[in-house]
């Protein structure tokens, strides 16, 4: 069942068949462009509101494309802001931790201290500082927007568009998925993965490569004799964002303890097509913010918040990945499953085995885009030839492209 | 040691030691470093008596789990992870696999 004209949104673009160029993933002046044109203009998503719960809490985000760590601080008056960790004396860095909560952030070179709104509210020995205005010399503001529970920052001083009008239709499409029900995770962080971020990206943008790279894994999970190929079910575009969606081979075999898991999971993801047995999926599968083609043996939707973050929406859990730019041909990747909070060890237990299955599926990917990166470095190939179902691909080369040609208007 | 488990449990003493293991990566690195003729018999060691396991642990308190209790905790898990390798990959680890060292695995709100 190869992806069809039925099977795509018409309000995607035309966005051809011929073969891609695979200057994006190696060339840096490209690289550079997107350092200018996309991380230093556009929203970028950076943590969710249940990481700084309370006032006082805080994250720290690095956005090395950009050089930057980034403090996001949850005022006293509940508001969120996030600044540069850049402290106002002599530039050291101020906050170190990656995550706390403070009544104030103190830079540990001089002892400057910030207030949580990034005010200057104390320098020791302030009298030997001639004609220091205090008022001046707050750590420096950085656009920061929530949709949902999720934080946004933004390094441009003046966005061109507020974060709901970047994001558009994706926001409305997604405004009643329950992210707020889903707050227990586990992540899985590389510090660095030797390739450029996009070259991974495309790793989670299609399933052709799910029986032929993870079949030790997922096996059949997604693909299988009706599919053997992982077409997509359904794809959509809202502007530089898309939507994917995919379904599960109800044919695929589960052992015996994975069944367990999935009957103590008590929430409906799994890997298996035990789920479709169950009465309450149909429901689920269709609620707003899922399933857009409400296709009966529907799994999940890759949703891309560009341009460089992946919410993998299912039922009752759902993933975050990053990507990261480093350098043209590293980058940091961070992935979370978010999950309801296990009230019983038989939940804990399920949620182990899916964890491990996608931890060692995704480490799958790094190591093979590692040697794509590689094999593009050496200037083997100049192009890339996609087919249908990497549709997604297609179109976040094509978003990206148009950013870096300052062309935003036209994605 | 005898009474490192539960009672009912008792049968599965002789795989406490190596495989109660309490955090995500000792249980990944002990499967890692089995042989498959390990994980096989550690798995069908445990599956008979796995469901009861996780019945009998859901009428505890999660997340205050007493100590015999949290030790055949960290076996249920130790058995997640082993079915991977028994029942999926028929391997102790893959041939894609990068150095468990590249990567760092976070809990968050797990309770474990």
């Amino acid at each position: 069942m190869p992806l069809t004209a039925n099977d795509i949104d018409p309000g995607v673009p035309d966005l051809g068949n011929g073969p891609l160029s695979t200057k994006p993933y190696v060339c840096l002046d490209y690289f550079a462009r997107e350092r200018e044109h996309i991380f230093g203009k556009l929203w970028l998503n950076v943590g969710r509101l249940l990481e700084i719960p309370a006032p006082g809490c805080f994250i720290v985000k690095a956005v090395e494309i950009r050089a930057a760590s980034v403090l996001v601080s949850h005022g006293r008056d509940g508001v969120i802001r996030a600044f540069h960790n850049v402290c106002s004396h002599r530039a050291s860095k101020v906050e170190w931790r990656a995550q706390g909560s403070s009544a104030v952030f103190t830079c540990p070179y001089h002892a400057w201290t910030y207030d949580l709104e990034g005010k200057l509210h104390s320098v020791p020995g302030e009298a030997n500082f001639i004609g220091l205005n205090k008022a001046h010399c707050g750590l420096t503001p950085i656009a920061c927007e929530v949709w949902k529970d999720m934080i946004f920052i933004n390094l441009d001083p003046t966005p061109a568009q507020s974060l709901r009008e970047y994001l558009g239709g994706l926001a409305t499409y997604g405004d009643d998925y329950p992210f707020d029900e889903l707050d227990a995770s586990v992540s899985l962080v590389v510090a660095e993965v030797r390739c450029n971020w996009k070259i991974f990206m495309d790793a989670f943008q299609e399933l052709y490569h799910i029986n032929v790279l993870h079949r030790q894994t997922l096996k059949t999970t997604y693909g299988g004799r009706h599919n053997p190929h992982g077409d997509p079910l359904y794809f959509r575009t809202f502007g530089p964002h898309r939507s994917l969606s995919f379904g599960f081979n109800v044919e695929h075999p589960v052992g015996p303890v994975e069944q367990m898991s999935q009957r103590f999971a008590n929430d409906l993801t799994s890997s298996a097509a035990a789920d479709l047995n169950r009465a309450k999926v149909t429901p689920q599968a269709q609620k707003a913010g899922l399933n857009p083609s409400n296709a009966p043996n529907w799994a999940f939707d890759i949703n891309t918040i560009f341009p460089n973050t992946l919410w993998l929406a299912g039922h009752g859990a759902f993933n975050i990945h990053r990507f990261w730019p480093i350098t043209a041909h590293t980058t940091r990747y961070e992935a979370t499953i978010y999950n309801p909070r296990p009230k019983r060890a038989s939940e804990r237990f399920a949620r182990e085995l899916r964890f491990g299955l996608f931890r060692d599926t995704v480490v799958e990917d790094v190591l093979n885009t590692e040697l794509c990166q590689q094999a593009l470095l050496s200037g083997a190939k100049q192009q890339l030839y996609l087919q249908t179902g990497e549709i997604s691909i297609r179109h976040h080369l094509h978003a990206v492209d148009t950013y870096v040609r300052g062309e935003a208007a036209h994605v | 040691m005898s009474e490192s488990l539960p009672a009912p449990f008792a049968a599965l003493e002789p795989y406490v030691q190596a495989w109660a293991l309490q955090h995500a990566d000792a249980r990944l690195r002990k499967r890692m470093q089995s042989s498959m003729t390990e994980l096989d018999a550690f798995y069908q060691a445990i599956l008979p008596h796995l469901e009861a396991a996780l019945l009998y642990l859901d009428e505890f308190e999660f997340g205050k789990l007493p100590v015999a209790q949290r030790r055949l905790h960290w076996l249920t898990l130790a058995a997640a992870e082993a079915a991977l390798s028994v029942e999926i990959y028929r391997a102790p680890s893959l041939p894609m696999a990068p150095d468990i060292s590249r990567f760092q695995v976070v809990h968050t709100n797990m309770d474990d």
